[in-house]
């Protein structure tokens, strides 16, 4: 009962006195040092925490499969997924999208294999045109960089110059002059493909389902919207007019519908999402009270 | 009956060969570039292969700012570029690796009116750590010299960019140290912290009201009857009951709150025998959900009925979760949906999909952005504090009650403030000479 119930909530009422305490504190102060280290613990725990939902993953996942469930074979390209993705970013590390090149000491290092591309206007990727280059130690051309001395070990940062819309600009780029080891070449291999992995399979697959909202925005209007009593009728005339006020074709045909559009949503729909805000911010203050106090129990299982 | 197996398990069997193919020629393909990148020693004639001959690899993304366009991937040419003009050698001032300084301090904060001593902010080397003088001072306002900065005006409130000026191998380079000049926290906080206490106060008198013994009205809340109704048609239906607790940890306090009506729905779940879904976005909520459900399955006398692997861990991603959860609702068919807690993008995803299969839905969050969403595409929908509200409604226990008591007064005292302060305001346009009056009332409730 002690570890179950006694000692979760005198926790919560010591983290939940001194947060409050950290907040009302100067910055700088010990305690409000402490507090932000607090903030910090709770990410540091929710990592930790990530290894139990792994791990709760992979068993029931590996039970459904052991069991010879209908979907194991989903099961399956779960785990075998799961753990490429992981191996990948464990081994390889993360992912920089800062463009960094390599070269060994006491070689020069050829621009031309820095290419360098923009999207146009019309979404095409063309090569750019670079004017010049700089860096920030060494000797440098526009195909070719040395370093200042033969045995020169380090950073070095080279700018590409070119010109956009009759402007100068620069692009940094971070060369690094030490001699590779072979097993780095190694890791970039799964760097690479802990990158390759988030840009061409998990974004694809968020915009995908992110893009669903539009057709489940229609359909949910179109129910909503129904002129079914007195105040779906309002609902309807007033999400119609805001609506011909947000598209170019509502203010073509009357101009006023962007006015009346803007002051529906900066005075109406302000006043009852102020309240709302309002209403909330006095129930979580109050459930966290409760909380504090101990007075709320039931997140720890039980009355 | 075979051959209706094999279909039903082609797509599958099709699906894992694509699978595996891509990883196949994936890796072969990384395997490549990669070997290329290591060991392209040979008399190549490209650029790229030249450059790496000469020891230089490359890593291929480049982030280009500016206004010429969105950034793009680019690949290291794989034919010799054409001939460039002869190349111009331009001397650079000799190899000096520059000092990489951090200051002592890299954020200072003084009050309106006060002026800062810079002798106690020192410039040292990363590395070695060796102290850098600091040949002058500059700031973006105010006045500064070698050991002092005055804002420029005794009520000077903002953000200052202050520069300490030292020597790197014969080139003054400058270390920005960002200063704010503004009241200190607890007097910016002041208000909150009384308004806090008073509200503490005055839920602490309604609960030890509630609890010696007076009744208190609380209101109907639709939402909250139609739990009950709502877990009844799953069991009749014989169907399961989905929960979802929303996308944020333990650490939110509509997550909590969620968890708070969990406890009910799963003793009605338990006394009903109904099968409990609950899918989680955070591996934390999922350990307290098992508790929480635990602990009602015991009460309600029905341990053996408690299943474990109901409340399940999907993924930590939002869009990930949300494919998840309506796999689940297009699988399983649950005949009672409830999303309380904390909402995002998604809201409408479950609310639609759950439409579709034709569950009763209920939903509840103080997200007020997707409160529209909720009430376009659900049953019934708890709205801003009614989801804090819910324990108490659903309990009806006097600590609760009391707090629900507790919670309206406050609110009707900040009813009466936005009233006053709305007279003020058009009183004051009226009539311009109350406007210093006006101005005060402001001043007291404006927090930062």
């Amino acid at each position: 009962m002690f570890l179950r119930k006694t000692l979760p909530l005198l926790i919560c009422f010591f983290c939940g006195v001194f947060a409050i305490i950290g907040f009302f504190s100067a910055e700088g102060t010990t305690i409000n040092t402490y507090y932000e280290k607090l903030a910090k613990w709770n990410s540091i725990i929710a990592a930790f925490a990530m290894l139990l939902g792994v791990g709760n993953l992979l068993r029931v996942n590996f039970v459904k499969i052991s069991r010879n469930h209908q979907d194991k074979v989903y099961c399956a390209i779960l785990i075998v997924s799961l753990i490429a993705t992981a191996s990948f970013g464990l081994i390889g590390g993360v992912y920089s999208s800062k463009p960094v090149y390599y070269m060994a000491p006491g070689q020069n290092f050829d621009l031309s294999t820095i290419a360098v591309t923009y999207k146009n206007e019309n979404r095409k990727i063309e090569p750019m045109k670079i004017e010049s280059w700089s860096a920030d130690t060494g000797s440098v051309s526009l195909n070719t960089y040395t370093p200042p001395t033969s045995d020169f070990n380090g950073v070095v940062v080279l700018w590409a110059d070119y010109m956009n819309k009759n402007e100068a600009k620069k692009i940094k780029v971070e060369l690094h002059v030490r001699k590779r080891p072979a097993y780095e070449g190694f890791l970039d291999f799964f760097k690479n493909k802990c990158a390759y992995v988030f840009e061409y399979m998990i974004k694809p697959m968020q915009s995908t389902m992110f893009s669903l909202l539009a057709f489940f925005v229609a359909s949910a209007a179109f129910r909503a919207f129904r002129a079914k009593s007195f105040e779906a009728t309002i609902l309807l005339v007033t999400a119609f007019i805001v609506m011909l006020g947000r598209v170019p074709i509502g203010t073509s045909i009357w101009p006023g519908f962007a006015g009346i559009s803007e002051w529906i949503l900066s005075t109406v729909n302000m006043a009852g999402s102020r309240a709302i805000t309002l209403g909330a911010a006095v129930g979580a203050t109050a459930a966290c009270l409760k909380i504090i106090l101990g007075l709320e129990t039931r997140y720890l299982g039980g009355e | 009956m075979s051959f209706q197996i094999k279909l039903k398990t082609f797509p599958i069997k099709f699906l894992v060969f694509l699978l595996s193919l891509f990883f196949f020629l994936a890796s072969l393909a990384a395997l490549n570039a990669q070997t290329a990148e290591i060991s392209a020693q040979g008399p190549e004639s490209s650029s790229a292969a030249a450059a790496l001959a000469a020891g230089q690899t490359a890593e291929t993304k480049i982030e280009i700012s500016g206004e010429i366009g969105e950034p793009a991937v680019s690949q290291p040419p794989a034919t010799v570029a054409a001939p460039a003009p002869a190349p111009e050698q331009v001397p650079l001032p000799p190899a000096v690796k520059p000092l990489n300084v951090t200051a002592s301090i890299d954020t200072v904060f003084i009050t309106p009116g006060q002026t800062l001593d810079l002798s106690s902010i020192t410039l040292s080397t990363q590395i070695s750590k060796d102290a850098v003088k600091i040949e002058s001072w500059s700031a973006d306002t105010g006045s500064v010299n070698i050991n002092t900065y005055t804002p420029p005006d005794a009520n000077f409130k903002g953000i200052v960019a202050l520069y300490a000026h030292y020597m790197d191998g014969g080139v003054i380079k400058k270390k920005e140290i960002e200063l704010k000049v503004r009241k200190n926290y607890l007097e910016e906080r002041l208000i909150v912290l009384y308004m806090a206490l008073i509200l503490a106060v005055i839920i602490l008198l309604s609960i030890n009201s509630a609890l010696s013994g007076k009744n208190y009205f609380i209101r109907r809340i639709g939402g909250l009857n139609a739990i009950d109704e709502a877990i009844g048609r799953s069991t009749e239906m014989g169907k399961p009951v989905l929960y979802l607790t929303g996308l944020s940890d333990m650490s939110s306090i509509s997550t909590i709150a969620s968890i708070s009506i969990l406890s009910y729905v799963a003793t009605k779940t338990a006394e009903y025998e109904t099968s409990l879904l609950v899918p989680c976005c955070r591996s934390l909520v999922m350990n307290t959900a098992r508790e929480v459900v635990k602990e009602s399955y015991l009460e309600a006398g029905k341990p053996d009925a408690y299943n474990a692997e109901n409340i399940k861990y999907i993924t930590d991603d939002q869009f990930g979760f949300v494919s998840g959860v309506d796999g689940i609702m297009m699988r399983e068919k649950p005949a009672a949906n409830f999303y309380l807690g904390h909402f995002m993008a998604e809201s409408l995803i479950y609310a639609e999909t759950g439409n579709s299969i034709g569950a009763i839905q209920i939903a509840g969050t103080s997200e007020f952005s997707q409160i529209p969403f909720f009430v376009a595409a659900c049953d019934y929908c708890l709205i801003g504090e009614e989801l804090f509200a819910a324990s108490a409604y659903l309990s009806r226990k006097p600590k609760d009650v009391g707090t629900l008591r507790g919670q309206d007064i406050a609110k009707l005292a900040i009813m009466v403030i936005v009233i006053i302060g709305v007279v003020l305001e058009t009183l004051a346009v009226i009539n311009p000479g109350l406007s210093s009056s006006l101005g005060m009332y402001k001043s007291v409730f404006q927090t930062k």
